[in-house]
C-alpha cells in the first residue's frame, strides 16, 4: 500500500466514520459502497475536495444481479493528480429512479443514456434521456436478465413486399445454454 | 542470458504455464496423464472457474484508456462484462470540440479523434 | 418611409444537415445531425448504435475462453490490446500473476499493435483531409506487421493470442530476428511520411488551431490518451500503472503537446510510433 492510499483510508474513516463501507484492494484501487440518496453529494465532494480530486469519470455501468437488490451501478473515477482509481457502487432503489451526476461530470451524458437504454434505470435531472445504441423503435431493455439473448423481433427483407420488415423471431433451434459448474465448485459461504 | 536461451529453445516450457486451472495442458500430456485429461475436459467444457468478485483490467490502448470491468459470481460465466472504450467518450466530446468551426473542419476533427465504430457501438 | 415598405421581416432557421451513416469520411457508421449557420457548425448530435452487435450481452453467456475473440473484434485496428485488457481483468479477479517472459512478450505485442494503429490513424486522417499517398505507404508497413501476427497466431487480423494466463501458442524460433529486421527499416518509413506531411503548407493550415482541447473540459468529458497528452498533460497509463504492466523495465518517453490542436496530436502519434520502435528494440535485445 502506498502512502496515498493509507492517508486516504484514514481520511475516509475520519470524515465518514461508519456511514460508508469501503473495500480497499491494496494500492490498485478501492471500492466504495454508497446509498443512492447520498450519491450526488459524495460525487461532488470527491470531485472538488482538493485532497481527493477525482476529476475524471472513466466509466459508469450497471449490473443486473438476480439477488434481492437487483440493479447495481458502478462508477469508475480517477484522480489524475494522485494517480489513483476508485469505484463507487450503489444499489438502485426499486423505483428505478436515481439522480444524475451530469452537473458534476458532464461526461456521463451518453453513459446514462446507455444505461437507460439497456436497463431502464431513469436518471432524474439528466434532461435528455433517450435511446442511444438500440434501434429507433426498439421496445424493451436488452441487458436485463429476463430479456432473452435472441430477442423478440427480427429484421428481414421480404421479397414479396420488396421492403425491410420487422417480424416475430423464429429460431429453428433453441439457444443451448448449458451450465456445467458442479455444485462442489461453488462456495456456499460468501 | 544463457539461461534465457536454454528456456527459449524449449519454447513449450516457458510460455505455457502448468497451472491447469487456468491454462489447458499440452496434447502430449493430455494423452499420457489421467489428471491432465480431466483438466483438459473440464477446461474445454466448463471453462475457467471465476470466483465471486469484481475486477478491472485497463491498458493504454493507442486511442486512449481501454478498460474491462468484470463482475462474477462463483461460476464460469461472468455476470457482467462492461467495456470502457476510449472512442465513446471522444465522440461524446465532438460537440464541444466542433464549436465555432467550419464544416470542412469536421472531417479533420473526426480523423484526429481516431474513432473506430466497433468499440463505440460494441 | 419609402424604405420601410421594401423591407420584409423573415425568420431564419439554421440548416440541418445529415452527415449520414454512409459517407467516405465518417470512419465507419456515424450519423451526425449538424446544425449549420452557413458553413459554421452550431451544434452536432451523433446517432450511434448502427454497429451495435450486443457484445456485452453475448459475453454474459460465454466462458472466458469463448469470450476472448469478442475483444479482438471491438476495436478492429488494434486487436491485441483489448485481449490484453480482458486477460488482465480475469487475472486480477483470480489473483494470478504471470511470469516475466510473458509480461515482456505481451509488451512486445502491444507495441506492435500500437504501431499498427497509429499507421492507420494518421494516414486515414490524411486521406480524409486530402493527402492520399501516406495511406498507401502506411498500409504496406501494416502488411509487414500483420505478417508477425500471422507468424504467432495464424491469423492476420483477429489473433486470439493473449489469453488469461499467458498465450494461446508458444512463440516460434526466429521470431525476434525477423522483428529486428523490420525494426531496422521502419524508422525511415516514418521519416518518409513525415517528409510529406510535416512541413506541408496545406496540411499545416488544415490542422493548426483546429479542435483545441481545453484541459478542464477534457477531464470532465472522460477524455484519455492522445487528447489529454496533446493539451500538455503527461497522463499515460503505461507509466501510471507501470508496476502492474511491466513497463517499469523499459524507458518510456511520453510526448506531450502544447496547444492541444490537431497538429499536436498528429505529431504525438508520429512520435509514439518512434518510441514504440525503441521499446521493441529493447525488448528484442532481452530475448536475444
Amino acid at each position: 500500500m502506498n502512502s496515498f492510499s493509507l492517508r486516504l483510508q484514514s481520511l475516509f474513516i475520519k470524515v465518514f466514520g461508519n456511514k460508508l463501507r469501503a473495500v480497499f484492494f491494496g494500492d490498485n484501487f478501492f471500492l466504495l459502497d454508497v446509498n443512492s440518496r447520498d450519491l450526488k453529494l459524495i460525487c461532488f465532494f470527491l470531485k472538488n475536495f482538493s485532497f481527493f480530486k477525482f476529476d475524471s469519470l472513466i466509466n459508469l455501468f450497471s449490473t443486473d444481479s438476480m439477488g434481492i437488490g437487483r440493479y447495481f451501478l458502478y462508477y469508475n473515477l480517477i484522480s489524475i493528480k494522485n494517480k489513483f482509481r476508485m469505484f463507487i457502487r450503489t444499489l438502485v432503489p426499486s423505483s428505478m429512479i436515481i439522480t444524475s451526476i451530469i452537473n458534476i461530470y458532464p461526461g456521463c451524458n451518453w453513459l446514462e443514456r446507455e444505461i437507460w437504454d439497456f436497463f431502464g434505470i431513469f436518471f432524474y435531472e439528466h434532461g435528455d434521456l433517450r435511446r442511444i445504441l438500440t434501434d429507433y423503435g426498439f421496445e424493451g431493455f436488452p441487458l436485463r436478465k429476463n430479456f432473452p439473448l435472441t430477442g423478440f423481433f427480427e429484421v428481414l427483407y421480404d421479397i414479396e413486399i420488396k421492403a425491410v420488415i420487422y417480424t416475430f423471431l423464429e429460431v429453428t433451434q433453441e439457444l443451448r445454454f448449458y451450465k456445467f459448474t458442479s455444485p462442489w465448485d461453488r462456495s456456499f459461504f460468501h | 542470458m544463457m539461461l534465457v536461451l536454454f528456456f527459449f529453445k524449449d519454447s513449450d516450457k516457458f510460455t505455457k504455464i502448468y497451472d491447469h486451472k487456468l491454462m489447458p495442458p499440452s496434447r502430449n500430456m493430455m494423452k499420457n496423464s489421467m489428471e491432465s485429461l480431466i483438466h483438459h475436459f473440464k477446461f474445454y467444457t466448463e471453462g475457467v472457474f471465476l470466483p465471486a468478485g469484481f475486477s478491472y483490467g485497463s491498458i493504454e490502448a493507442p486511442k486512449g484508456e481501454f478498460g474491462v470491468s468484470l463482475i462474477s459470481t462463483d461460476d464460469s460465466l461472468p455476470i457482467r462484462c462492461s467495456i470502457r472504450s476510449p472512442g465513446f467518450f471522444h465522440l461524446q466530446g465532438l460537440d464541444c470540440l466542433l464549436k465555432s468551426h467550419l464544416i470542412a473542419d469536421l472531417t479533420t476533427i473526426i480523423g484526429t479523434l481516431d474513432l473506430v465504430f466497433g468499440e463505440i457501438d460494441r | 418611409m419609402k424604405y420601410s415598405k421594401q423591407y420584409k421581416s423573415f425568420k431564419v432557421k439554421n440548416f440541418l444537415l445529415n452527415f449520414g451513416p454512409q459517407h467516405p469520411a465518417a470512419h465507419g457508421v456515424l450519423r451526425l445531425i449538424l446544425e449549420l449557420d452557413g458553413e459554421l457548425v452550431i451544434k452536432t448530435e451523433a446517432h450511434i448504435g448502427l454497429l451495435h452487435r450486443g457484445t456485452e450481452k453475448l459475453i454474459e453467456y460465454k466462458n472466458t475462453l469463448q469470450a476472448l475473440p469478442y475483444f479482438d473484434r471491438l476495436d478492429y485496428v488494434s486487436m491485441m490490446v483489448q485481449e490484453y485488457a480482458f486477460s488482465k481483468a480475469v487475472e486480477n479477479l483470480l489473483g494470478y500473476s504471470i511470469n516475466i517472459f510473458d509480461i515482456i512478450l505481451r509488451i512486445v505485442l502491444i507495441e506492435i499493435t500500437r504501431i499498427l494503429n497509429h499507421l492507420l490513424a494518421i494516414t486515414t486522417h490524411a486521406l480524409d483531409v486530402g493527402a492520399m499517398t501516406p495511406f498507401l505507404w502506411a498500409f504496406e508497413e501494416r502488411e509487414k506487421l500483420m505478417f508477425f501476427y500471422e507468424r504467432l497466431s495464424g491469423a492476420r487480423l483477429h489473433a486470439a493470442l493473449i489469453r488469461p494466463g499467458g498465450f494461446t501458442r508458444s512463440i516460434p524460433l526466429g521470431f525476434f530476428e525477423e522483428l529486428k529486421q523490420f525494426l531496422i527499416q521502419f524508422p525511415s518509413r516514418i521519416d518518409e511520411i513525415e517528409d510529406l506531411l510535416n512541413k506541408n503548407r496545406i496540411w499545416y493550415q488544415r490542422l493548426y488551431n483546429i479542435g483545441i482541447v481545453n484541459l478542464k473540459d477534457a477531464f470532465s468529458y472522460g477524455f484519455t490518451g492522445v487528447l489529454l497528452r496533446g493539451s500538455g498533460l503527461a497522463w499515460d497509463l503505461r507509466d501510471v500503472e507501470s508496476n502492474q504492466n511491466g513497463y517499469d523495465l523499459f524507458n518510456l518517453t511520453i510526448p506531450i503537446g502544447s496547444v492541444g490542436d490537431c497538429y499536436d496530436r498528429y505529431l504525438i502519434r508520429l512520435y509514439e510510433m518512434r518510441s514504440s520502435c525503441l521499446l521493441l528494440n529493447d525488448a528484442c535485445s532481452f530475448f536475444f
